[in-house]
């Protein structure tokens, strides 16, 4: 058979491969990725929440503070802020630590302005996907909530918060790949990331488009996973609302 | 609720006058349709005379709307043949616009065009298809607004309007284009109740006028005081076809007579 | 003060470029996805089907990357320094127009797709019904819904093409982006040049938004949800 001695082959190949060089500096640039893109997407949703419940606190202001937050954050570009965040964040803690006697001399790692950036600008993207899915849930559900002995933040977890999702979810799973997108911006400031791998590979072997090539199919396999994923997701909130 | 009194009629006479001319209007033969496997209309047979009245009626599913869909071309069938005033209608773009031309559609939903406002809507399609000039199709479309009775609104959008109001507006837009045969696909059934009889009462008119009409529609009164015939339907065939004397009288099938008992009560 | 005027007189030469960039690839890109909508819309099943799957790949990957492939790898490819292309990948500008117009295309088709798809099927049988021809059911009954549907999802997409266009300086085009990036190179000042182009693109961001929303109440008038509520 030919597909029986082809595929230990392949299999030979790609281990090959992998444990070569270039494929460990790809396997740790996609968890370098990884990593950055969950934190962001995390934070970026309980942005999103903390934002969201702000706007609807009534406190005085808080709908405008709100709104020039995300409209700022929704026009500035992403690199822009990165590039502030990267450059003006470790002088500002250098400065703030030089106060504290004997602490002078640590560095802040080049990952926490990429998690930060990534986290306001998506914020900003998640703060409007929760105010329009909220504005949607009838004011009863949380009346409803309250008088059956729930407190605020039971109600919030147990009734709004779940509503809020399922009507939200498409646009998480549209939020979740740009994340993963926004951490190509990382090699701007040296990360080791996967577009940056790739590009110090293009650059150093000559082949640019076997690495310009793995670091796409990188992308597109995440893009493919992730609306697998959000599908999927979608579709048992939907059968668990049939069950309810 | 006596629908008879609100449409004192005199049709009986309408009705005989136009019984001179010969050709059928609409002439049925053995259609069917499949929607996939599902088969929603069983050998059709059916004819109307120009300016017969006829209602359709029956319970959810049984294929009315399907069958009237049919008769402009807004379906397509897979067997039989229909014919529009003599003319065979077939998938062929040219022999659905001439049929369309002769044929007006009220739907449901009134689907009239959002952006436009009610006189646009009602010009539209003469200046489009028949490219009658602006200021005659203008006067046409008066002309029918205030045959039903909302010629005040023609510069509003439709929204503004009342279901009813949409509704009569697009009974305007239809006649509009002088249409010989009209085509109801349950224009009632989505308004309040108290807006059903500014839409009955325009129906009652049309058919005064002795235009040929189709209605699918569960009101019964209306259908006893207007239509010449009644015809019923079930699982896609007609079950029975009688004037509504005797339809609502003297039922012959047993299945009318169970969806008579649960309509009118 | 007057060194902030220096910095931002610097900064705004590279305003046309950046405007030049966003308009072009906005036009190019639209072009490309109503061509690339029309055709799924019209030959749906597998051509449609892998027309889309391309489009979706594209959505995934990360205009930075785009850009690197285009800009570093094209000139690789001997039939692309070889024939008239080349000079079309030479220039920085033109790589990032084509990348732009490229990713643009991609997100703008589904746009335009998904807005055909909401429109209301009845609403194509009352234009049907009353004898309209093909295309005049598209300019009445389509179009317009297409436009109610399909205008703030594309507003939003036509602000993230902006934010994009400063992605350009990465591959040496000196919009604002690259100005402002390069005054803080050669003076180690961070905050004033990088605040001045953020402000300039906020700016641009207020314009556009403005523009799109005059111009959709002058193509969708009536029949709006603000026409309803005033
Ligand atoms: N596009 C379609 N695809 C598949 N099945 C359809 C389609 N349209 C209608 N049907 C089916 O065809 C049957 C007849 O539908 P039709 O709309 O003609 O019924 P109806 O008599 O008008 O009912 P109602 O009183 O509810 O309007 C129904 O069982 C319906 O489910
Ligand atoms: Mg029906």
């Amino acid at each position: 058979m030919i597909t029986s001695s082809l595929v230990p082959k392949m299999v030979n190949f790609l281990i090959d491969y992998l444990t070569s060089g270039w494929g460990l500096q790809f396997l740790s640039a996609i968890g370098t990725s990884l990593m950055v893109a969950a934190l962001g997407f995390i934070s970026c949703i309980v942005i999103g929440i903390l934002c969201t419940l702000f706007a609807r606190s009534g406190f005085r202001g808080s709908v405008a503070l709100v709104n020039l937050y995300t409209y700022v954050f929704r026009s500035l570009p992403d690199i822009l802020l990165l590039i502030l965040i990267f450059y003006t964040l470790d002088g500002a803690i250098q400065a703030l630590l030089n106060l504290v006697p004997g602490m002078s001399d640590m560095r802040l790692s080049a990952y926490v302005p990429a998690v930060m950036s990534t986290s306001i600008v998506l914020g900003a993207y998640a703060t409007e996907l929760f105010r329009a899915g909220w504005a949607d849930i009838p004011l009863g559900q949380h009346e409803a909530g309250r008088s059956l002995g729930f407190s605020p933040f039971q109600t919030l977890v147990l009734i709004i918060l779940p509503q809020v999702y399922r009507k939200i979810i498409p646009h998480l799973g549209s939020l979740c790949l740009i994340s993963m997108k926004e951490t190509a911006l990382l090699s701007i400031i040296g990360i080791p990331d996967i577009v940056r791998t790739a590009s110090l590979g293009a650059r150093s072997t000559g082949s640019p488009f076997v690495f310009y090539g793995i670091a796409i199919a990188i992308f597109v396999t995440f893009a493919i996973l992730c609306s697998r994923i959000f599908a999927h997701l979608e579709r048992s909130a939907r059968q668990n609302r049939a069950g309810a | 609720m006596t629908a008879t009194a609100c449409f004192p009629m005199s049709h009986k006479e309408t009705g005989s006058m136009n019984e001179t001319s010969h050709a059928p209007a609409i002439e049925i033969t053995g259609m069917s349709k499949w929607f996939g496997s599902f088969q929603v209309l069983d050998k059709i047979d059916f004819a109307v005379n120009p300016g017969e009245r006829i209602v359709v009626c029956g319970p959810s599913g049984s294929g009315k709307s399907t069958m009237i869909r049919c008769i402009n071309g807004l379906e397509t069938f897979q067997d039989g043949r229909i014919t529009v005033h003599g003319q065979e209608l077939t998938q062929k773009t040219r022999a659905l616009d001439s049929v369309r031309k002769s044929v007006g559609m009220v739907f449901q939903q009134f689907n009239l065009f959002p952006h436009l406002t009610v006189l646009e809507n009602c010009t539209l399609a003469q200046r489009w298809v028949h490219k009658v000039p602006r200021t005659v199709a203008e006067g046409i479309a008066m002309e029918q607004l205030k045959k039903v009775r909302i010629p005040e609104q023609a510069h509003k959008y439709p929204r503004r309007l009342s279901g009813g109001q949409q509704q009569r507006v697009a009974i305007a837009r239809s006649l509009c284009l002088r249409p010989r045969v009209m085509l109801f696909d349950e224009p009632t059934s989505s308004l309040d109740p108290e807006m059903v009889r500014e839409v009955l009462e325009t129906m009652a008119d049309l058919a005064r006028e002795g235009m040929t009409i189709i209605c699918v529609t569960h009101e019964m009164g209306f259908a006893r005081s207007i239509a010449d015939r009644i015809v019923f339907m079930d699982q896609g065939r007609i079950i029975e076809e009688a004037p509504p004397a005797e339809f609502f009288d003297t039922p012959r099938q047993a299945r009318t007579q169970k969806f008579l008992e649960q309509v009118v009560r | 003060m007057s060194l902030l005027l220096d910095y931002a007189r610097e900064i705004l030469q590279g305003l046309g470029t950046t405007l030049s960039l966003f308009v072009i690839s906005l036009a190019i890109g639209f072009v490309l996805a109503s061509a690339v909508a029309a055709f799924q819309i019209r030959f749906p099943g597998i051509m449609a089907r892998s027309v889309w799957s391309l489009m979706f790949c594209i959505r995934g990957v990360p205009l930075l990357l785009i850009l690197y492939v285009v800009y570093y790898g094209f000139p690789l490819l001997s039939f692309i320094r070889e024939s008239f292309l080349w000079s079309l990948f030479a220039s920085p500008y033109w790589c990032a127009i084509i990348c732009l117009a490229f990713v643009e295309m991609a997100f703008t088709s589904e746009i335009i797709r998904g807005a055909y798809n909401q429109t209301p099927k009845e609403q194509v049988e009352a234009a049907k019904s009353l004898g309209l021809s093909g295309f005049q059911t598209f300019r009445v009954a389509i179009l317009p819904a297409m436009l109610r549907n399909g205008f703030p999802p594309y507003t939003t997409e036509v602000i993230l093409l902006c934010k994009s266009t400063a992605l350009a300086f990465t591959i040496t085009v000196m919009d604002i982006m690259g100005y402002a990036n390069e005054i803080r190179a050669r003076t180690l000042d961070i905050y004033h040049p990088l605040l001045i182009a953020g402000g300039i693109y906020i700016c641009i961001v207020v314009f556009t938004r403005l523009i799109l929303s005059t111009l959709f109440n002058l193509v969708a008038v009536g029949g709006t949800e603000a026409e309803d509520r005033a």
